[in-house]
């Protein structure tokens, strides 16, 4: 057999596919956008909090106890790659967050002005990290920090 | 004996294709020599058999058709011959049998790259590492694959931790 049969059309563009996506994986992003969310999760209604998206307090009811979720702050950043932002979630709480590169970020938890945790994980669109913790009176509160597209967090950026 | 040279002689002057100088020759020569006088007589007693059972060939067309044939052949014969390509049209059968058996590697191999490269949204649920800063505090993580998301639960080892209920991090008016 001729071993130019070997190099056929198809065998080509897998070759090409393969450099290509290998490519693309393998080059940083510039910034991470992401969405950062403070809920009250709680069993009692609350005519005065704004209800969290439907979809997600269903998926969060599939694990937490509490019916109902409500927003008490939300905004939306971009960190460049290697830097640290802050975001204030409430007068009690705090994020410092650091885009690693590669989709990981580094977070630490302030609470009360007292470092509470550091997390490294990998963010995934449509996979958050909840941070969460007892409440008063038999209620939680949860810190979600989502992965978002680009094209949203500017969508996001220009409703502010 | 007589050579084969004055046996040719003799049968052309039979034939009658000698020219007038050598036929009076050969008449002269006959005049005197026996052994050509008979060699002459057997020849013409040798024609004469052949002259009449010979079988006359005759060709189905004429002769100016028959030589007109033959002149095309020569003609066709000195023409340069056409360049014959080695290269065969390929049929459609034959590429399909090329193509299938290697698109069906390369599908396969694309797709293992896919599965390697992009892992998917698992990858998010299977990384990452936490340190709690105070002692009297935990933690607990739980990577949900069907809700895809991780959730981290921080719990008083204490009970008197001021992190969890007495000093929440979400201050909440409850009117």
């Amino acid at each position: 057999m001729k071993l130019s049969c070997f190099f056929h059309v198809p065998f080509w563009m897998a070759v090409c596919v393969m450099l290509t996506t290998g490519r693309v994986n393998a080059a940083p992003a510039d910034a991470l956008h992401m969405e950062v969310q403070l809920i009250w999760a709680t069993n009692e209604t609350s005519t005065k909090h704004k209800p969290i998206d439907a979809d997600f307090a269903k998926r969060l009811g599939k694990t937490y106890r509490w019916k109902n979720y409500y927003e008490i702050s939300q905004q939306a950043v971009s960190i460049p790659n290697g830097a640290v932002n802050t975001i204030k979630m409430s007068d009690q709480c705090k994020l410092d967050v650091k885009y690693l590169g590669g989709d990981r970020v580094e977070i630490v938890l302030t609470g009360e002005g007292k470092p509470v945790s550091k997390h490294v994980e990998k963010l995934a669109l449509d996979w958050p990290l909840v941070l969460s913790g007892n409440a008063k009176n038999e209620t939680a509160w949860l810190v979600v920090i989502k992965k978002v597209a680009a094209d949203k967090a500017a969508k996001s950026e220009k409703a502010k | 004996m007589m050579n084969q040279e004055a046996q040719l002689k003799l049968q052309a002057y039979l034939d009658g294709e000698l020219p007038a100088g050598e036929r009076a020759a050969v008449e002269a020569w006959l005049a005197c020599d026996a052994e050509a006088q008979l060699l002459l007589a057997e020849l013409q007693n040798t024609g004469r058999a052949l002259d009449g059972h010979g079988a006359d060939v005759k060709l189905p067309e004429t002769r100016e058709f028959f030589w007109s044939k033959i002149e095309r052949e020569i003609e066709r014969q000195e023409q340069p011959e056409p360049v014959i390509s080695r290269h065969q049209p390929v049929s459609v059968f034959w590429w399909l049998r090329q193509w299938v058996p290697f698109s069906g590697v390369a599908a396969l191999v694309v797709l293992l790259m896919i599965l390697v490269v992009h892992p998917g949204q698992s990858n998010a649920g299977q990384f990452g590492e936490m340190e709690i800063a105070a002692d009297s505090m935990g933690a607990d993580v739980f990577r949900d694959q069907e809700q895809k998301m991780t959730m981290v639960w921080f719990y008083d080892r204490s009970g008197d931790s001021q992190f969890t209920e007495s000093s929440p991090l979400a201050t909440v008016n409850h009117q």
